[in-house]
């Protein structure tokens, strides 16, 4: 059941969830400016639902869900980015200075590399699952559909990156 | 999260590397209050807002644009063809942006790269589908004034007696202008609903063209009694090397993007490219400072055409690379 959300729950979200779709945003368009006004515009939407008089059942999902619409008519207009540039969006720019040696950039390099290879559909549960840290079920409401289908979903995801990297 | 699989865990550990940094999400937060506080909503159209009965709405804004010290600001400069804050961009930002840079050299560099990014956003909207004629317009409008603004800076540099630096920002803005005009070409035959759009842009790329050539005349006359040092021949050499190296660079890059056909054209057009730098080196070795002045020059102008034609081969696959257009 939905309910009305009010500005200063609305805020907090922003203060919680805004680094969590910006980083969603950024694996589906990969580009940094970009995410960052794709996150911006997805809570300014919702905030005009919201005072439309509309309620929200699960106000982290409808978020999601906002951000993932405006990423897929970002992508539908802009050609598909290189991996270099994934690479200056995700790579270059830690939070985690540990992230910075070497080692783990080529490692993170080289997982990219496999990871924009998969499908979309694949990239994008993985992104929710590991690199947002979603619980399938959370998952299942954002794309629309069942726990158990996302589960199959990850798990196959999984297995094709695994198998290209190992490959 | 926890989980033992080395798979999954480097899927987490790059989540680390992507985040706001904090004052950008500190703008965000500013933005995102100020916009609930105004109770305003988005609308439709990129221009009812600013020119029409909405003048409030512009006015708030322009207001968020002025004291909130970026926000909206940075949102409109990512903007594209179509997006609400795009006229923001080029009515507001850019010319602001313009207006502040103080040094007249990167001034009048970010005015020709203000004309690459404008046609670019062009090719891209029209190689998709039809942009709404307000939106051409615009493009149009802010290309042309681009273009003038390149022109009334060479003609300064010209009237100062900088007739190298005028010449090369003169080429470069021919260069750019004639590889876009190819660009304009291929798109028009890949979307032929688009070419009274592709059409209006023309007019003022081809008329940028012409001006330029003339310009181009009037320069190389002027250019043997400016050149009292080797400097600026320097420059044009050093800037020929380092394109060469940064298209090479390109290309390698982007090689899965480029088929092997064109990559053989783009080597050949490299490998002539290379000749002219190096009869430039000869000549200013001999002391023809104006002869290698002119070739480095043409070496620049054709660095530039062919990384135009590269870039969007690879954006929008309309085959500007092809043997034919090259």
């Amino acid at each position: 059941m939905g309910r009305r959300i009010s500005e200063k729950e609305f805020i907090r979200a922003y203060d919680e969830l805004a680094d969590d779709i910006f980083r969603f945003c950024a694996f589906q368009v990969r580009d940094r400016e970009r995410a960052r006004d794709l996150m911006q515009d997805a809570f300014m939407r919702t905030w005009v639902y919201i005072e439309g008089g509309n309620e929200i059942d699960n106000l982290k999902a409808f978020l999601y869900k906002t951000a993932r619409n405006l990423s897929i008519n970002e992508a539908v207009r802009s050609k598909a980015r290189s991996l270099e540039e994934l690479q200056e969006t995700v790579g270059y720019d830690p939070a985690d200075d540990t992230l910075e040696t070497p080692e783990n950039l080529a490692e993170a390099s080289i997982l990219l590399r496999h990871l924009s290879a998969l499908p979309e559909d694949a990239q994008e549960v993985l992104t929710l699952r590991y690199m947002n840290g979603l619980a399938v079920k959370e998952i299942g409401e954002i794309l629309g559909a069942a726990p158990n289908t996302v589960s199959v979903r990850i798990h196959r995801a999984l297995e094709e990156l695994r198998k290209r990297m190992h490959a | 999260m926890t989980n033992h699989d080395p798979i999954e865990t480097s899927l987490e550990r790059l989540s680390e590397a992507v985040s706001l940094r904090a004052e950008e999400k500190a703008a965000g937060r500013e933005r995102l209050v100020a916009f609930m506080e105004q109770g305003r909503k988005p609308v439709p159209s990129p221009y009812a807002w600013l020119f029409g009965p909405g003048v409030r709405v512009a006015a708030g804004m322009l207001l968020v644009v002025v004291i909130g010290g970026g926000g909206i600001v940075s949102a409109a400069e990512g903007s594209r063809p179509g997006d609400t804050l795009y006229v923001v961009k080029l009515k507001v930002t850019e010319p602001a942006r313009t207006a502040l840079i103080l040094d007249k050299e990167k001034r009048t560099k970010f005015k020709v790269e203000r004309a690459d990014k404008r046609l670019k956003e062009f090719a891209v909207a029209a190689a998709a589908e039809n942009p709404d004629p307000e939106t051409t317009a615009l493009i149009a409008e802010s290309l042309a004034d681009s273009i003038k603004d390149v022109s009334d800076e060479v003609a300064t540099l010209t009237a100062t007696g900088d007739a190298g630096e005028a010449l090369a920002t003169n080429a470069g803005l021919q260069s750019l202008l004639e590889a876009h005009s190819e660009v304009l070409d291929a798109i028009e035959e890949k979307n032929p609903s688009a070419s009274e759009d592709v059409a209006a842009i023309s007019v003022s790329v081809d008329s940028g063209i012409a001006a330029t050539e003339n310009v181009e005349r009037s320069l190389v006359d002027a250019l043997e009694p400016a050149l009292t040092s080797d400097e600026p021949v320097a420059e044009r050499a050093v800037e020929a090397e380092v394109s060469i190296a940064e298209l090479l660079q390109q290309i390698e890059t982007e090689s899965a993007a480029i088929d092997v056909a064109d990559r053989e054209n783009i080597a050949q057009r490299l490998g002539e490219i290379n000749e002219i730098v190096a009869e430039a080196w000869e000549l200013r070795e001999a002391g023809d400072r104006k002869g290698a002045y002119l070739l480095y020059t043409e070496a620049n102008q054709r660095l530039s055409e062919l990384k135009t034609r590269v870039e969007a081969d690879r954006d929008l696959g309309i085959g500007v690379a092809d043997e034919e257009s090259l």
